[in-house]
């Protein structure tokens, strides 16, 4: 990770040359820029980087960046990038994708990845609707939302809290950035790297096609975050019922120091060798 | 010592059974480590319930001076500790009047069940004896008293006590090696107590064990899974020898996890697999479609068992056949092996890893319960052939190089291409065509770390950059080279193991038979080949290793002019149906399927062929030769 | 967290080199917006548009290049990105803000997206004006008096560009790339 060895690169150099199929004035352009910017100021070099995610509108993202990329199964992401940063973690992991994605169908993994801790930033662009299918309910959609065809009445739940969950699962590190301010959020989301372990940034990116009615407002509903979460259990019934879902910043930091760093492995020698060991072991 | 376990010439079957917690696995396991300190072969396998504690179980072992690669037709010996739910494994006890039973009186009269069997009955005070020594159990008693009578010497069965319950306390391996020696009948003679170390390397370990060694010899360096029976063991075997070679293994939260989690260590260079079972692999399925998409290497063992649904989960069937060949949506061409006895788990998980790799593909390996949970004593299995390794870019570019000279930067190994308009200000975006068409249908390969060589591998239809095209041309190109290069590929002789013994050559005016099978079956298969040729048949096996990709040619050489029996262990003859599908089969074949879980036997296949095919051969033979159970006939083809 | 900025001093202590790593900033990150804006309209197939902001893009970079040249590129500072002074609302946003739930919002107008630079560029300019009220650097202020000419003569061109929108400019198109709802 060397500025001696790469010439600096700019936001810019870590686009590809293919252009995003997302709608004018979807927030999720603000994310691409978030990002970028943040790669470029970390001087992040492109190869080492990889940035992974499942499938909807934000989950097209690898494929805008010249960095490696998976772009991989509706759901899956996380433990995609958990068997890549397990296996490699000299690369700095990146994973992003969209609320149905990471709360609904990949709803378990996003536990179990709090929990697990590994070295990874994932970047949920929660627009409350599943874009790429049309429009229909996703868990972060407010149960009085009438306007798909499939829930006519309104999903009738709940607003899935990704804050307040995460949390509760045990995450180190979570942020809430707005798309509409990809300055701000490519602070969040260079902190997010940087945070030895799991880091969880939530990004309020409007959708303009499904969501016009009420996303409007977002860019003056949003405002700074203020009272930091604890770092225990005891902050969560906080965080679920003061949290507005509208404050921006790091909500939560876990001591950075609580994150064991990776193993060393064995140079191929050693593995042959190791073999050896072990086969002799099934001889008397 | 008794008329049926004197002659050591011939495999033995042992039987030690009791209720949950009695130790007759750990007695079982004894006496295997017994067998292979005294140059013998054999294998145990093992019925339980799926409850954690308490129920039944029971080792069945099969122990001879040459390979042994099936459980039999009976039981020579059993050894009952106690009859406390016996009637849930009678079926999986193939006693007859030729077997003995040795029985604690203590524990109640011999079950009716048993008796009918006409087995020999004699009496032994397990617990009785056991209660002489401190600490004393009844199993190991047993071992001592079995141990003698299959010739284990008395020294080997007590090192392989001390070997096998080597994490106990000093004082309760002493008290088990008194029991055994109690057990034993003194005194000992002293050709029983010399060897206590085969003349040949042997290895004792399970299907499980060894389909684990073949990932390490592989160099699979990651694993990801989520805990199933009868797959946990392949795990927690890999586990601690992961940790020693530097690997990783990380125990995900379901099967959809672990298999995304093989694909991101792939993408990332680092051989992976995972070890499941049916219901796991359903799961899976998803993932493996993305592996074989994306063109990223995975391995998933299926250690098999019966189904469907949650079915019978420790207990053995191969039904999983359709589901691994057919399983993935769309058409997504990957690779399905089978190993064929516990040391081929080494061979093939190996082998099928190293395809993998070279393939860019998924492979799903078939195993079972029969071979997964079989302990074995045998020869140090060998190692697969050697495939070469991932094409990575420098491979590429020599296979570019010569023929083309006149086009280079074009389709392009690696490249890059200015960005319209920006072009001055900034570096060219890099334009690597990972999923380029080549001569051999396998496109370049790069992994993170390498500059200049970045893309993003994808499970939406793609061109050859990777980037999501909708294009008719693009995915008929991408589908077509997916299926290429697995069927381009040469395999050379391992995707079958055949046998035609000495002499198979038309008879008598008739045709030799040929018994196809895949997988576990092929231990019985070939011993019934072997009887068989015993009795003047012509006959030959062939045991499919590969099943995906068919190797249609090479299979209708094989099986040409003869007649076809296909043997496998499930209700619809999955095999059948798909050598059929597949026009590889003589339309005169016929199938041999019947569903799990007991294990299969050579006499059903003898019966088989003979209702079947009617070779005159077999025909002058006593009928009751080959009739298996209830027979005179002994082990090991001598009528 | 070697790589996290110490905190900006005040913006009216700025040197020359901060002023221009804080203008291009602004500039370039406006040229990111047109370009993203380029493509995104060419693959909804509003092609105008698209073509549109190609020239907004090809005028901002032009500004970029100018204001480049008063400083020396070794000379200048790393920015961090949140480090950045002269925020401006997002081109489409007002547009959006005011759009009815029932409106898809592929088919705009030319004029009326220029208007929407035109207020990006404005809200820039005012930015570049307040921070040279504010710099107490003579060279600071003096360059920033350059940078401001520079923003103005890009108003002039985009100015230019609206005066040039024919009538059929003015109206947006039909709808060329509605949302594919289920029926």
């Amino acid at each position: 990770m060397s500025a001696t060895t790469t010439p600096t690169l700019r936001a810019r150099d870590y686009l590809s040359d293919i252009k995003p199929i997302w709608c004018p004035g979807c927030g999720h352009f603000g994310v691409l820029s978030a990002l970028t910017k943040a790669l470029a100021y970390l001087e992040r070099p492109k190869e080492d980087t990889a940035v992974i995610s499942g499938i909807g509108c934000s989950s097209r993202l690898p494929a805008y960046l010249d960095c490696y990329g998976f772009h991989g199964l509706h759901g899956r992401a996380l433990p995609l990038a958990t068997g890549l940063k397990v296996a490699r973690p000299d690369l700095t992991v990146i994973v992003a994708g969209g609320d149905g994605d990471g709360f609904s169908i990949g709803g378990n993994h996003f536990l179990h990845a709090c929990r697990r801790n590994i070295d990874l930033c994932y970047i949920v662009m929660d627009n409350a609707v599943y874009g790429m299918t049309k429009g229909q309910a996703s868990p972060t959609t407010p149960p009085d939302w009438t306007r798909s065809p499939l829930t006519p009445n309104g999903p009738g739940i709940p607003v899935f809290r990704p804050a307040a969950i995460a949390l509760a699962a045990g995450a180190g590190f979570i942020a809430r950035g707005f798309s509409g301010d990809p300055h701000g959020l490519s602070e969040l989301i260079a902190r997010a790297i940087l945070h030895p372990g799991f880091a969880f940034v939530h990004v309020l990116s409007p959708c303009r096609t499904f969501r016009p009615d009420d996303q409007s407002d977002w860019k003056q509903g949003v405002h700074p975050f203020t009272d930091r979460a604890r770092c225990d259990a005891e902050a969560v019934p906080a965080l679920r019922v003061d949290d507005d879902g509208m404050g921006i910043g790091v909500l939560h930091e876990a001591d950075p120091k609580a994150h064991s760093g990776p193993k060393d492995t064995l140079a191929d020698a050693d593995r042959a060798a190791a073999i050896d060991r072990i086969e002799a072991e099934l001889e008397v | 010592m008794t008329r049926r376990t004197s002659d050591h010439s011939q495999p033995i079957t042992v039987a030690i059974s009791g209720s949950g917690g009695s130790g007759a696995l750990t007695a079982g396991s004894i006496l295997l480590a017994a067998a292979q300190r005294c140059d013998r072969y054999g294998l145990m396998m093992r019925a339980a319930g799926p409850q954690v504690r308490g129920g039944e179980s029971v080792a069945i072992l099969r122990i001879g001076p040459t390979p042994v690669t099936n459980i039999g037709d009976r039981v020579d010996l059993l050894a009952a500790l106690d009859w406390r739910n016996i009637e849930r494994f009678v079926d999986e006890l193939p006693l007859d009047s030729d077997s003995l039973i040795l029985f604690d009186p203590d524990s109640g009269p011999i079950p009716d069940l048993i008796a009918a069997s006409g087995a020999e009955q004699r009496g032994v005070r397990f617990a009785n004896q056991a209660k002489a020594q401190p600490e004393g159990r009844a199993n190991m008693v047993a071992v001592g008293v079995a141990g003698s009578a299959i010739g284990l010497s008395l020294t080997a069965l007590s090192e392989a006590a001390g070997e096998i319950l080597a994490n106990k306390p000093v004082e309760t391996v002493r008290a088990t090696q008194a029991c055994i020696s109690a057990g034993y009948p003194k005194p000992a003679l002293a050709a029983e107590t010399a060897p206590t170390r085969p003349a040949r390397r042997r290895w004792r370990l399970s299907g499980n064990a060894a389909a684990g060694l073949g990932a390490l010899r592989a160099g699979v360096d990651f694993v990801a899974a989520y805990p199933i029976t009868p797959a946990s063991e392949m795990l927690e075997w890999l586990a601690p020898q992961l940790e020693r070679i530097g690997g990783n293994l990380v125990q995900a939260e379901d099967e959809l996890a672990a298999v995304s989690m093989l694909v991101g260590a792939s993408f990332g260079g680092v051989p992976a697999l995972t070890a499941t079972s049916g219901p796991g692999l359903s799961l899976m399925t998803e993932g493996i479609g993305l592996a074989v998409a994306s063109e990223t290497p995975i391995v998933v063992v299926d250690v098999a068992r019966g189904g469907p649904s949650t079915g019978l989960p420790t207990k053995s069937e191969q039904a999983d056949l359709d589901q691994a060949l057919y399983g993935l949506h769309g058409e997504a061409p990957h690779l399905v092996l089978a190993p064929l006895d516990v040391g081929d788990c080494a061979f093939t998980t190996e082998w099928a890893s190293r395809l993998a790799e070279r393939l860019q593909t998924a492979a799903i390996v078939l195993s079972d319960q029969a071979l997964g949970q079989t302990r074995a004593v045998i020869d140090p299995p060998a190692a697969a052939p050697p495939v070469p390794g991932r094409k990575r870019i420098d491979q590429d570019r020599a296979e570019q190089a010569p023929s083309t000279a006149g086009t280079a930067g074009t389709a392009g190994t690696a490249g890059t291409a200015g960005t319209a308009g920006t072009a001055e200000e900034s570096p060219a975006k890099t334009a690597f065509a990972r999923y380029r068409q080549s001569a051999d249908g396998i496109s370049p390969m790069s992994i993170p770390g390498e500059a200049g060589l970045t893309y993003t591998a994808d499970g939406l239809a793609h061109d050859e950059r990777g980037t999501p095209s909708s294009n008719a041309a693009h995915h008929r190109a991408q589908l077509a080279k997916l299926a290429d290069k697995l069927s381009g590929h040469d395999y050379g002789d391992a995707w079958a193991r055949r046998d035609r013994g000495d002499d198979y050559t038309h008879r008598n005016g008739s045709r030799p038979i040929s018994l196809v099978t895949w997988g576990s079956s092929w231990g019985a298969v070939q011993e019934a080949a072997m009887r068989l040729r015993e009795q003047g048949v012509a006959v030959q096996t062939i045991a499919l290793r590969l099943l995906a990709p068919l190797q249609h040619e090479a299979m209708r050489r094989a099986l040409a002019d003869s007649e076809v029996l296909v043997v496998e262990i499930n209700a619809s003859g999955q095999l059948f149906r798909y050598l059929h599908a597949e026009r590889v089969l003589p339309s005169a074949a016929r199938s041999f399927a019947r569903p799990g879980p007991l294990p299969l036997r050579p006499a059903e296949i003898l019966n088989s062929v003979r209702e079947l095919f009617g070779p005159p051969e077999l025909e002058r033979t006593e009928a009751a030769a080959i009739s298996g159970a209830g027979s005179s006939r002994r082990l090991g083809g001598q009528a | 967290m070697s790589h996290m900025p110490t905190q900006p001093g005040a913006p009216s202590a700025m040197t020359p080199a901060e002023v221009v790593a804080q203008a291009l900033e602004l500039i370039q990150d406006s040229v990111s917006r047109y370009e993203q804006l380029q493509s995104c309209f060419n693959a909804h197939n509003n092609e105008a548009a698209a073509e549109l902001f190609g020239r907004i893009a090809a005028i901002g970079l032009a500004t970029a290049a100018a204001v480049a040249r008063l400083q020396p590129a070794e000379a200048l500072p790393r920015i961090a990105p949140w480090d950045f002074l002269w925020r401006c609302p997002d081109v489409l946003a007002p547009r959006l803000d005011q759009s009815s739930p029932e409106d898809c919002h592929h088919p705009f107008a030319i004029a009326e997206l220029i208007r929407l630079a035109l207020q990006r560029e404005h809200c820039a300019l005012t930015r570049l004006q307040d921070a040279h009220q504010q710099a107490h650097i003579a060279a600071s202020r003096a360059i920033l008096a350059r940078i401001v000419e520079q923003q103005q003569q890009q108003l002039t061109e985009l100015d230019a560009l609206l005066a040039a929108v024919t009538a059929n400019e003015a109206t947006p198109p039909d709808d060329l790339d509605p949302p594919n709802r289920p029926e």
